[in-house]
């Protein structure tokens, strides 16, 4: 895999918006249209987002990781934390209720990225890896 | 994020201007709550707000169920770009009452 961008930060709820900064730039480089821009950097921001509330209860000397790779016909986001260990079964969208408002975020995250899991690797900590394909290169910078 | 209050015919209109996150999300939440405590009617203006994420879309949730059991409107005035694909990403399209201008109102 071809290491595309890295992006680290400490757990602060103010480092989303250059973290959605950063994944735009980088989707509108691999070429991916507008629409699809807009739903990946809302799934990044999501899954960093959850880190930073769930993984790290708001506090914000955590540290988060963002690797942003290509591979082939795809690009692939490592989000990484220091966290508690999870495990897949906590990746699983819940049935959503449509007037409820739990569950959102990880609902987002499926409908987007085309696969969504867990990859073995640091001792400590977690990292989530979340897969989207390219875009045709015929659709690209549409 | 800003969030500018006016009267607009019956209802108390929140403009939304910029992006909403986790970060903020808590003022639109307290914002939204406020007004309904107060039992005014809601319409809730995303004509110029650029991103919302899934914490924005639950205060909205949140507001609008509240909204339903004191028997107040809730609406969505002018969504596009982004925030509607949010709002059709999670389905809520068809949960809110959407308008598309002030005319329709």
């Amino acid at each position: 895999m071809k290491l595309i961008k890295n992006i680290e930060c400490q757990s602060c709820t103010s480092v989303l918006c250059n973290i959605r900064q950063d994944v735009k730039a980088a989707c509108v480089d691999f070429g991916y249209p507008d629409a699809d821009i807009n739903n990946i950097v809302l799934a990044i921001d999501e899954a960093c987002a959850n880190v930073i509330r769930y993984g790290y209860n708001y506090c914000e000397k955590g540290w988060v990781g963002l690797k942003i790779y290509e591979n082939g016909g795809e690009v692939v986001f490592h989000i990484s934390d220091r966290c508690a260990q999870i495990c897949e079964d906590d990746l699983t969208a819940k049935p959503r209720c449509d007037d409820q408002p739990g569950g959102l975020g990880l609902h987002i995250i499926h409908e987007v990225m085309d696969s969504v899991h867990l990859v073995d690797g640091p001792v400590e900590g977690n990292t989530l890896e979340l897969r989207k394909q390219l875009p045709p290169k015929e659709a690209q910078g549409q | 994020m800003d969030i500018i209050k006016s009267s607009f015919k019956h209802y108390e209109r929140l403009h939304l201007n910029g992006e909403i996150d986790l970060h903020n999300s808590s003022v639109l939440r307290e914002t939204l709550l406020s007004i309904l405590n107060a039992e005014q009617h809601v319409l809730v203006d995303f004509s110029e707000l650029q991103y919302i994420d899934s914490s924005g879309i639950a205060a909205l949730v949140e507001s609008f169920n509240v909204a339903k059991k004191q028997s107040l409107e809730f609406k969505i005035l002018g969504a596009c770009g982004s925030p509607l694909q949010v709002l059709e990403l999670t389905r809520l399209v068809s949960v809110f009452p959407m308008v598309d201008s002030e005319t329709c109102l």
